[in-house]
């Protein structure tokens, strides 16, 4: 079971703009604990995607100071995993899935490189063009390239938005069979209400500020939602459990 | 439908077969193994090389195809004898090495137009070297990477787009180094040899530089060729493998400047970034993977500078004319088995 003694993620007074004029995060403070899973949610334009990439250092903040594994973004790289929402990637572009594998990870044995590929059903596309996969596939390779290391904490921008829905399911229980595994804290943009209720720890709902913070069932109220899309929500919730 | 299949499985095994054989004779030690396909790419490249000579020649000569390729190769070897072709062949290679390699980042990175703008705006560094009496060739290098590092600097502290502020710094530097040699009164040598290249006037002191340049940027390219290919790819993901990407980029812009300017003595400004551009582009064709682009790239360069010496030397062509229409040949001619390959 993933240990929770301790913050992985620790937020302070975050913020964040492009120029004077365009404020992207505000005042934002909160942790995230070890072994946990935060997803993030909000209204499109509400700053997920820079929170996640202020996380990972990939923007630098205007003010305010974060500590990831107790180190500043730069120096977490190493621990650290990223799957981003999109990988905008040329078609013509000749790298074959083991070629970008190997270079994004040097240090990961190329044993363990084939037991993923294997692993996720892609070992005949050990060989393929990286720009030749279909969406779901290249979705596949990304989640590899993000737990090759075995990552302290993973980071997923809306994982699942390329895949159709049967390859959805596939995608989260895979996902969490890792976290299982890794026993890895999981921070992940998602704007799938369904998903947040069935694996997310904890919620953080962001518009530029943190509206609330708390577990799936203090979070997802009708009230809540409300109050950070600006628009009246209903929640309906199966007894069943899928 | 299933005769056809199997005529295929055959027909692709003979030629793996074949292909294997080949590979471990012709590439060096760092890029083994190398998958059949790649060698297949290799054989499919010497092939056109030598098939455009032969071709050529029977053109010329109503002996046969026979005969005449038998004298234009003696007289090939011979000429390859004289100390001044010598010297030519051995700074060729260098250069059809490195500049093919380097250019399989820049195609990638679709910075084509950086070589162009680079190589026109040593002229004021050649000009520079005339009026001051310094080396042309250093004085290009150090105004070649002075705009290297204005065209990094300016992308990043403007809004200017990349394509627009080569434009721009080119422009300049080719209008200042035309008035500056304006200055200069009298016959000018140096203007026609670095504007259209003349790899025949290269004397044992630009053998040495080119050689020891050559060999520099060719041992960092293969030791970082790791970083370049993801900076290439996304500078995001570069970021997040350890990549320090600003400094990797500053470092790409220098080395790219140097190379760009070490192959002016070969090409010309005019010319140069087809070295840059072509043979990259040719193994992009036909390359299965990234490994077998940058082979497939070097091998195209050589070839084409190879082929091109020759050639220019048989008929009394521009050397460095006759090196990029060698190199158009080698891309023309893996586009057209690209089309056969897909149609089929």
């Amino acid at each position: 079971m993933p240990t929770r003694s301790r913050a992985s993620i620790t937020v302070h007074s975050l913020n964040f703009s492009y120029g004077a004029e365009t404020p992207i995060l505000q005042d934002i403070s909160c942790s995230i604990e070890s072994g946990s899973i935060a997803i993030i949610v909000g209204p499109n334009g509400s700053g997920k995607t820079t929170f996640l990439k202020v996380l990972l250092g990939l923007i630098k903040p205007t003010s305010g100071s974060i500590e990831v594994l107790g180190l500043p973004p730069s120096e977490a790289r190493p621990r650290v995993g990223y799957v981003p929402q999109r990988f905008a990637i040329d078609h013509t572009f000749p790298i074959t899935v083991f070629e970008f594998l190997r270079f994004s990870q040097p240090a990961v044995p190329e044993a363990r490189i084939n037991d993923y590929l294997d692993h996720l059903g892609m070992s005949s596309m050990r060989s393929a063009r990286l720009g030749a996969l279909s969406g779901g596939q290249l979705q596949r390779v990304l989640v590899i390239r993000g737990v090759l290391h075995a990552p302290d904490i993973l980071f997923l921008d809306e994982p699942a938005s390329g895949i159709d829905i049967g390859g959805e399911q596939t995608f989260y229980d895979l996902i969490l069979h890792l976290h299982k595994k890794h026993a890895n804290t999981i921070v992940m943009v998602s704007h799938e209400i369904d998903v947040v209720a069935r694996f997310a720890d904890t919620v953080l709902c962001l518009n530029k500020k943190l509206v609330c913070h708390g577990t799936p069932v203090d979070v997802l109220t009708p009230q809540t939602l409300q109050r950070l899309y600006g628009k009246e929500v209903a929640v309906y919730q199966h007894q069943e459990k899928m | 439908m299933a005769k056809r299949s199997r005529y295929i499985s055959i027909r692709r095994k003979c030629s793996l077969e074949t292909s294997a054989k080949v590979h471990y004779v012709f590439l060096p030690a760092p890029f083994r193994p190398i998958s059949p396909q790649k060698g297949a790419e290799l054989v499919g490249i010497l092939q056109y090389s030598f098939a455009f000579i032969i071709l050529f020649g029977t053109k010329l000569n109503r002996k046969g195809p026979g005969s005449y390729f038998s004298e234009v190769s003696m007289d090939i070897i011979a000429a390859f004898q004289l100390p001044f072709l010598q010297k030519a062949l051995l700074a060729g290679l260098a250069l059809g090495l490195i500049l093919p390699f380097l250019g399989v980042f820049v195609t990638l990175r679709k910075m084509s137009f950086f070589g162009e703008g680079i190589a026109h705006a040593s002229l004021t560094g050649v000009a520079l070297g005339v009026l001051t009496g310094m080396d042309p060739f250093l004085s290009a290098v150090g105004v070649g990477v002075l705009v290297g590092i204005m065209i990094y600097l300016l992308e990043r502290k403007t809004l200017i787009a990349p394509d627009a502020l080569i434009g721009v710094l080119f422009a300049t530097a080719l209008a200042i180094g035309l008035i500056l040699l304006s200055l200069h009164r009298g016959y000018q040598p140096e203007l026609i040899s670095f504007l259209f290249g003349n790899i025949l006037t290269i004397n044992s002191y630009d053998l040495i530089v080119i050689t020891i340049f050559s060999a520099l940027i060719f041992i960092v390219l293969i030791v970082f060729r790791r970083q370049l290919t993801m900076l290439a790819l996304d500078k995001e993901s570069a970021w997040l493998s350890g990549i320090r990407t600003e400094a990797f980029d500053f470092f790409f812009y220098i080395i790219l400047s140097v190379t760009i300017v070490l192959g002016i003595k070969l090409l010309g400004i005019i010319l140069v970034s087809a070295l840059l551009v072509i043979p990259p582009s040719t193994a992009k064709l036909l390359a299965p993977s990234l490994h077998g682009m940058i082979v497939g790239s070097m091998c195209a360069g050589i070839l084409a500078v190879v082929a091109g010496l020759a050639v220019s030397y048989l008929l009394d062509l521009p050397t460095g004319a006759v090196i990029v229409l060698c190199a158009a040949v080698f891309f023309f001619g893996s586009l057209a088995l690209r089309v056969l390959k897909k149609s089929s």
